[in-house]
């Protein structure tokens, strides 16, 4: 591995920990605030439970294994619908971006119904598929499925022709042109796909779990809005930011590895 | 490898035309060219000489008209034929080493990372051509053109985008591996200086024929400043600009 080509700048001699710290400022900021309101009765407990009765609440909540299972029910939906319709649209992506006829035949039809809003057909799903899992697991398919699919297909179409050109003259062909240039070609546009389709991923579970679930992030945050219990469902919101953001690291990981190449990630983000 | 034929093609073009719609880009087109010359052949943009290039490399298909390599068609002689593009055309996600082996199968490494050392990118085979500058990545191009040991290698350009200095040096590899490896080698550029610099013989293509052809013996490698051939140069840039 060429040791200079390596993004993060390295600083051997002396660990510099100010410049990773200043992200966290304005949080830790707002934490304090957070916590001097609620302990000082500016913020009333019903409107907003401070940070103690949100820590309070999860160490409950963790302790019947409620959260833990809740936590693994709602991660399984996300992970398995993400798979599905990740899946569908990185295959239908490549064959529409390979095969002119098949992007003829399907692009169009995909681009309409792309421009239904997902969350409107909630209904239907529940009619269709019950409260079950796959009423769930199709929802969250059908959000991550255009982006990942709409990326991916462009990301193929754009690839430098010259690149295939030069490998056709140096007797690429089939599947070795499509693993050495194609695909690296439109990789970092599938992840730019792969990104968007994270955060559609979370979006609709949430909403999905809120409408209609027994089991879930999203079940226990409404339950205990029923039960009044703020301080859990406060726990909820952050749960759900927590794990946003953890997959947004996980995406971003796997983009600094596939791309270490790319001129764009040479710089730091 | 077979070492029964000449490491140098010998070309043989008859009445090739080619047209691009309504455009005809090469008319009538006849050539010859001796196993292991250095042809370069010069012209205004758009006369055609790229196309040309396109046809010997086989990415273009003659309308009519006879190609051949060695007596043979040269649709089935492709092996034979390298080409290198104006632009480096590097894979950006492939190392150093493994663009110059894209295609290759076999025990290839050992001689990459002997042709790169020789073109004085010893130790950078492990890099993305990210890293390396506009004269670099046309050496590794030229390695990549190189490592199959083509007997008929053909240049766009390539030259075209880099400085002065870089170019220079560049032809004095070129000149070098010409004259080691023994392969046929047609350059096309808009520089008659570099033409008459690195070419046994020039040739001058306008509107798509065969407008002129001068013989330059002098021996190879040829001094920079030489006054003979800028004389040379001078007199077939004014056939050049007539």
């Amino acid at each position: 591995m060429p040791r200079d080509l390596d993004p993060i700048p390295t600083n051997p001699a002396r660990p510099n920990f100010a410049p990773r710290l200043v992200p966290w400022i304005v949080p830790a900021a707002l934490l304090l605030a957070w916590y001097a309101g609620a302990q000082s009765g500016v913020i009333s407990s019903d409107v907003l439970p401070g940070p103690a009765d949100v820590a309070a609440g999860f160490w409950s909540v963790s302790q019947t294994g409620e959260l833990w299972n809740d936590l693994a029910v709602s991660t399984g939906r996300a992970v398995g619908g993400l798979l599905i319709g990740g899946g569908i649209g990185f295959l239908l992506g490549i064959l529409n971006g390979m095969v002119p006829l098949s992007a003829r035949l399907l692009d169009t039809t995909l681009q309409m119904v792309r421009n239904i809003p997902i969350l409107a057909l909630i209904p239907l799903v529940i009619l269709w598929f019950g409260i079950g899992e796959s009423a769930k697991l199709f929802l969250i398919a059908l959000g991550v499925f255009f982006p990942v699919y709409l990326n991916t297909y462009h990301g193929i179409r754009n690839v430098d022709a010259g690149l295939i050109e030069m490998a056709r003259s140096y007797r690429l062909a089939g599947w070795a042109l499509f693993r050495r240039v194609i695909f690296p070609g439109a990789l970092p546009s599938i992840l730019v796909g792969l990104r968007y389709a994270l955060g559609i991923m979370w979006l609709v579970l949430i909403v999905a779990e809120m409408v209609s679930a027994s089991s879930g992030i999203g079940y226990m945050t409404m339950n205990a809005r029923d039960d009044m219990q703020t301080n859990i469902v406060v726990l909820g919101i952050l749960i759900y930011a927590g794990l946003g953001k953890l997959a947004d690291l996980i995406a971003y990981a796997i983009e600094r590895r596939a791309l270490r190449w790319h001129p764009n990630f040479t710089a730091a983000r | 490898m077979s070492e029964v034929l000449a490491p140098g093609a010998a070309v043989h073009l008859s009445r090739v035309n080619k047209s691009f719609g309504a455009n005809a880009v090469l008319r009538d087109v006849s050539l010859d060219i001796a196993p292991g010359r250095f042809v370069t052949i010069v012209g205004q943009s758009g006369c055609g000489k790229t196309t040309l290039l396109r046809l010997l490399a086989g990415l273009e298909r003659p309308d009519d008209g006879n190609l051949l390599l060695d007596e043979e068609s040269l649709a089935t002689r492709q092996h034979d034929v390298r080409l290198m593009f104006q632009e480096p055309r590097l894979l950006p996600w492939a190392s150093v080493e493994n663009n110059v082996g894209i295609g290759l199968t076999g025990d290839w490494r050992r001689r990459a990372r002997a042709l790169l050392a020789e073109m004085g990118l010893g130790g950078r085979e492990g890099e993305f051509p990210g890293a390396l500058s506009g004269g670099q990545k046309q050496r590794v191009a030229l390695a990549r053109a190189l490592i199959s040991r083509p007997r008929l290698l053909l240049m766009d350009e390539p030259l075209g985008a880099l400085d002065a200095l870089t170019r220079l040096a560049m032809h004095d590899l070129i000149t070098n591996l010409w004259t080691a490896q023994k392969f046929t080698a047609v350059l096309v550029t808009h520089d008659v200086a570099e033409a008459v610099s690195l070419g046994d013989e020039v040739i001058l293509l306008a509107s798509g024929r065969i407008a002129g052809r001068w013989e330059i013996d002098a021996p190879h490698p040829r001094e920079p400043g030489d006054a003979r051939l800028a004389a040379m140069t001078g007199m077939i840039l004014r056939y050049l600009c007539a």
